[in-house]
């Protein structure tokens, strides 16, 4: 402290340490503090209200549901329609998706055309309005098979219907709801059972991502370790450029865009599959074509694609601080290439390698992006999805936190193993 | 500008358990050009960093004009620190640079601009204060800080090691360019070296410092001439050794037995009879047997003669006797030197010029 | 059994060895070719079906070039809404994270004590904690504590707490390579720490500053999982592309997907011509 005053006089070192102190509060401790005590609040819903606010709020994600399906459906509606007039009434060809649609009722998203009952009761730790789009179902295939209109009109008068007819249940218990006192029923205790109460689902669920994580992070390493020693030992200036070039390309568009790319490439519909068409492998004009998202093999590709670069890097950093005489020198003495890596290299890039493979964990661990959409809720769930739907769908925010607690506690302790087998400290870690 | 007295009155300086500065008293007058020199490593800058306020003494005070420092921050001493880095600001301007105490002061800009000029025409560098730092030669950079230094008018300024970037040349060339700006300014110079010959050529008084400890304060003449103790014998200038045991002592002079024979020296320090002692004769106070006009007292020794180095005006005799090296500076006077290659020669000194010192303070090196 | 004399060995291993580290160097070539086919012909695609008349973005059924995707992007609402959503949260995000980083660094770097490295690793560890903890946590706590529902400041927010920790890094990394000397001068010329503070440290950490808000500026608007958890039911481009995924494909995610693409190439190749300069200069 002394030191600092010393080095900022007192007014400045005042303002500093008040600045760090309100980051650590109130954006790092506090809200931290804030979600272990909820994980650890258990909130008891067996009464009569608990059971009451439990049915209305099925009720009101069902309305929502409703809501989505019907946009769809509209939307699949006017585009038929829009096509059978273009193409002089052919039945629809390829489904438009919704937001090709410019027409102000049509509009996309859900939360544009905000029903005010749509607002969850006030009773519910639930959250605000989810955001749009992920609410519904994820289980509804995006891409519906093309219905015939008529059916398609039909479907929504039967929506409709069972709209109003929620609607209508959702006013008679929220006016029950009113008269009973409001927490009576729900009882709230620090207790463990958030964790405890996981369901055996939920639990394997978090052990396979675990596992799927691990094996994502070994996956990335074994494909980047050659690209960062390649790019870090290249001799030439304009290699070295054109290799960081290719690299920082790829690693600064946004995940979700690159997520995207290869979805284009999976789809059904998709290049894959257009490519096995071209060479006569199959034939998409009759349907066939193979679902290579939603698969393990798609999951992992695209998350080996999401994040290797996160291990590139810190990889390709270490070994640029190599001696490179050194590689010359083992070579001289007549070492193989694999003994030069194993004994020169790979022990240099230690600190390289632990960063990047806790990077990579972390990431893969707790992403949401890659299995909500390349998995599109066919590929066995991923952690990140049920904390989302714990916190969103079922509206219990203490399990969500018990869950994202777990989900901490696990990255925590992988980069603590990290830590230990690489033999590098936290300054090494975080450069 | 005017100089102030500098004092450090029992100043010590602990790292943990590790002592770089022992307790000193020492009183730098106003206007003097004054010198610490010492080895690497023995406690210079640290002593010059608790006069400027950037160490704080573990014990004792430093006073300033007859002002107590404790407690004074480095911004309001009325020091100026040049650093051994000198520390130029590399984002501003030579000029800025030169006015930045000023600009610190709050002096409008339109006279900090004119007095940076004044000083930066005073260290020779009139039209470069548009330049930055980088631009300028090592020699140029050294002025601006020094100009840089001046301008907040200091009572005294501290410079650590200032030359010791620059070539041998510029360096003797900045030698008298300081020694000018100190006589001209007036202000207290304290000036840090390793480099004796640039604190025995500036300085009105010379501090020799030790591990931590002030062993000798006097003008570079005594400094050299009578070194106080065996380190700042064999520190500042060369110096020839022998061993023995001190034998007989008459007044001043001391009967010492070598195995060069017996030797006659002025004693410094404390000794009695029988103790392990050295003498000191430097090389050029040693001359050829035979040689010399008056009937002195003479210690003579025999020894061979191993090299012979042509310094210019300087003859360099590298002798041996026994199991002693001598060396010998002659001055070359072109007759005689060429006959000296080799071979065995009579060599002799004054024992005014030898002293006598007891081992026992070399000791602890 | 032959027996194999030194010199034998001597004269076979040279040509060997280099016959191998050909071989090897050539795997290594045809692996990069691989991995950079990997990386890039998926965005390549992107970049192409952005063109493609056909509504699945698509580049083998190819129904003719057309620039009506670019035309739709501006006139939906929700996009151009999502992209202000992102920049004023980028902006916020700025704000708050510059000064905390800047404040976290200049003290961690002068802290002289024990709870340095604690401090340290409080300070950094939201970089090591999964986006949607974060965000979850964000959302929780404000809420909780102040009433405030997710939204756009939540999400800059939840946002800042680990950018915030990125700036502190880049703050730290330039204020190691400071010289102290400078500091001690200006001071030692009768300069206040707050005159040092403002006429030697901040200059100098002044390109650091624009570099940290413009990488700032980036993850802010390409952060997708932080944000997803706390901003509610706002939106911001990204969030917004996530959710149109879900529905299925379209070519206006092409064509944000090109814009990117395009400014991604241009920047990144300036700074890669730049720091090449600057090493070679
Ligand atoms: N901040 C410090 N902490 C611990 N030890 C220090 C510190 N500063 C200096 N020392 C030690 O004090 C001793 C004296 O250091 P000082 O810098 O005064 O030497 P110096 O005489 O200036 O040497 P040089 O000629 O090499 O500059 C050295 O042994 C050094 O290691
Ligand atoms: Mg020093």
């Amino acid at each position: 402290m002394n030191s600092l005053v010393k080095s900022y006089g007192k007014g400045l070192t005042g303002i500093f340490l008040a600045l760090t102190a309100v980051w650590i509060a109130l954006l790092i401790v506090l809200p931290q503090a804030r979600m272990i005590e909820r994980a650890f609040t258990y909130v008891d819903r067996s009464g009569d209200a608990a059971t009451l606010s439990l049915e209305i709020d099925r009720a009101y994600t069902r309305v929502f549901d409703i809501d989505t399906d019907l946009r769809d459906l509209r939307a699949q509606l006017q585009a038929g329609q829009e096509a059978g007039q273009a193409a002089g009434g052919a039945p629809a060809g390829g489904l438009p998706s919704p937001s090709l649609v410019p027409s102000p009722s049509l509009t996309p998203s859900p939360s544009l055309t905000p029903s005010p009952s749509l607002t969850p009761s006030p009773s519910l730790p639930s959250p605000a309005a989810p955001s749009p789009g992920v609410a519904p179902s994820p289980f509804a295939p995006p891409q519906q098979a093309a219905l015939p209109l008529e059916e398609v009109e039909g479907r929504i008068v039967a929506l409709e219907e069972e709209k109003a007819g929620l609607q209508g249940r959702i006013a008679e218990l929220e006016a029950i709801e009113a008269e009973t006192t409001k927490t009576a029923g729900i009882s709230e205790s620090y207790s463990a059972k958030n964790f405890t109460n996981m369901s055996e689902l939920h639990f394997r669920i978090f052990l396979s991502t675990i596992f799927y994580a691990l094996c994502v992070t070994l996956l990335s390493f074994v494909v980047c370790y050659p690209v960062a020693y390649a790019a870090a030992t290249a001799k030439s200036a304009n290699k070295v450029a054109l290799m960081m070039l290719g690299l920082i390309i790829p690693y600064a568009i946004n995940e979700l865009l690159r997520i995207f790319s290869w979805v284009m490439i999976l789809e059904k519909q998709g290049i894959l599959n257009g490519v096995l068409d071209a060479l006569g492998l199959i034939d998409m004009q009759a349907g066939e074509g193979i679902r290579f998202v939603a698969s393990n093999g798609a999951v992992f590709t695209v998350m080996v694609y999401a994040y290797v670069l996160f291990m590139v890097f810190p990889i390709y950093n270490t070994i640029e601080t190599l001696d490179k005489n050194q590689i010359e020198a083992a070579r001289d003495l007549g070492s193989s290439t694999w003994r030069i890596h194993w004994r020169v290299v790979l022990p240099h890039a230690k600190p390289g390698i632990a960063v990047g493979a806790i990077m990579t964990f972390m990431l893969s661990a707790g992403s949401i992006a890659v299995p909500e959409i390349v998995g599109r809720g066919l590929h066995p769930d991923w952690f990140a999805q049920v904390i989302y739907r714990r916190f969103f769908e079922a509206g219990s925010w203490n399990e969500g936190a018990a869950y994202s607690l777990a989900l901490l506690v696990a990255c925590i302790a992988f980069i603590l193993v990290n830590m230990a087998v690489f033999r590098v400290g936290i300054r090494d870690i975080a450069k | 500008m005017h100089g102030q007295d500098v004092v450090l009155d029992g100043v010590s300086m602990r790292f943990g358990d590790f002592t770089a500065v022992q307790p000193t008293d020492l009183t730098i007058n106003a206007g003097e050009f004054f010198s610490i020199l010492g080895p690497s490593g023995c406690g210079k800058t640290t002593i010059l960093r608790m006069i400027s306020g950037f160490l704080d003494p573990s014990a004792g005070d430093v006073r300033i004009g007859g002002t107590s420092m404790a407690g004074i921050r480095p911004n309001a001493r009325p020091t100026a620190l040049i650093f051994q880095n000198l520390a130029l600001f590399p984002l501003m301007s030579v000029w800025e640079n030169v006015a930045f105490g000023l600009e610190a002061r709050g002096v409008p800009k339109k006279v900090r601009r004119q007095r940076a000029e004044e000083l930066l025409a005073m260290v020779a560098l009139t039209g470069q204060g548009e330049k930055k730092p980088t631009e300028l030669s090592g020699g140029q950079r050294q002025r601006v800080a020094i100009a840089r230094a001046l301008a907040v008018e200091p009572a005294v300024l501290l410079l650590d090691e200032p030359l010791s970037a620059l070539d041998l040349k510029l360096r003797q060339h900045m030698r008298s360019e300081l020694k000018d700006l100190q006589r001209k300014t007036g202000v207290t110079f304290i000036y840090i070296t390793h480099d004796q010959g640039e604190a025995l050529t500036m300085s009105d008084r010379v501090a020799v410092m030790n591990r931590g400890v002030v062993e000798q304060v006097a003008s570079s003449d005594e400094i050299y001439n009578q070194p106080g103790t065996p380190f700042v014998a064999s520190f500042v200038g060369e110096q020839n050794v022998f061993r023995g045991k001190l034998s007989g002592l008459d007044g001043e002079i001391a009967r010492v037995d070598t195995p060069q024979g017996e030797m006659l020296a002025r004693l410094r320090g404390r000794a009695g009879v029988g103790d392990e002692v050295m003498i000191f004769v430097r090389p050029e106070r040693v001359g050829l047997g035979g040689t010399g006009t008056d009937d002195a007292p003479r210690n003579r020794l025999r020894a061979t003669i191993e090299r012979r180095d042509l310094e210019g005006p300087f003859v360099n005799l590298h002798c041996r006797a026994g199991d002693a090296p001598v060396t010998v500076h002659l001055p070359n006077s072109g007759d005689t030197a060429s006959s000296l290659a080799s071979g065995e020669t009579d060599l002799a000194f004054r024992p005014s010029d030898a002293i006598v010192m007891p081992v026992g303070d070399l000791a602890r090196e | 059994m032959t027996v194999i004399t030194a010199e034998q060995i001597a004269a076979g291993a040279a040509p060997r060895r280099r016959r191998i580290r050909d071989w090897s160097d050539a795997v290594l070539s045809g692996y990069l070719l691989l991995f950079f086919a990997y990386m890039f012909l998926p965005l390549m695609f992107m970049v192409a079906a952005a063109f493609n008349a056909n509504p699945t973005p698509s580049v083998t059924d190819w129904q003719g070039f057309t620039l009506k995707w670019f035309q739709a992007l501006p006139r939906d609402a929700r996009f151009v809404q999502g992209l202000l959503h992102s920049l004023a949260i980028a902006g916020g995000v700025i704000v708050i994270s510059i000064p905390l980083g800047l404040a976290g660094a200049l003290i961690l770097t002068r802290l002289q004590s024990r709870a340095s490295t604690l401090l340290y690793t409080v300070l950094v560890s939201p970089i090591l904690t999964p986006g949607i903890v974060l965000g979850a946590t964000t959302m929780i706590f404000w809420r909780d504590a102040f009433g405030m529902e997710a939204g756009l400041f939540t999400a800059a927010i939840a946002q800042a707490a680990f950018i915030a920790s990125y700036c502190m890094l880049m703050f730290m990394a330039r204020l190691q390579r400071q010289d102290r000397a400078l500091e001690e001068a200006a001071l030692d010329l009768g300069a206040s720490s707050v005159f040092v503070f403002r006429r030697i440290t901040l200059p100098f950490l002044m390109p650091t500053m624009l570099t940290a808000a413009l990488i700032s500026f980036l993850q802010s608007i390409e952060n997708y999982n932080t944000t997803f958890f706390a901003i509610g039911s706002s939106w911001t481009l990204v969030t917004e592309i996530g959710a149109r995924m879900r529905f299925g494909l379209s070519p206006m995610i092409n064509v944000i997907g090109v814009i990117f693409v395009v400014i991604t190439v241009v920047s990144a190749t300036i700074w890669v011509l730049a720091r090449r300069r600057g090493g070679n200069g």
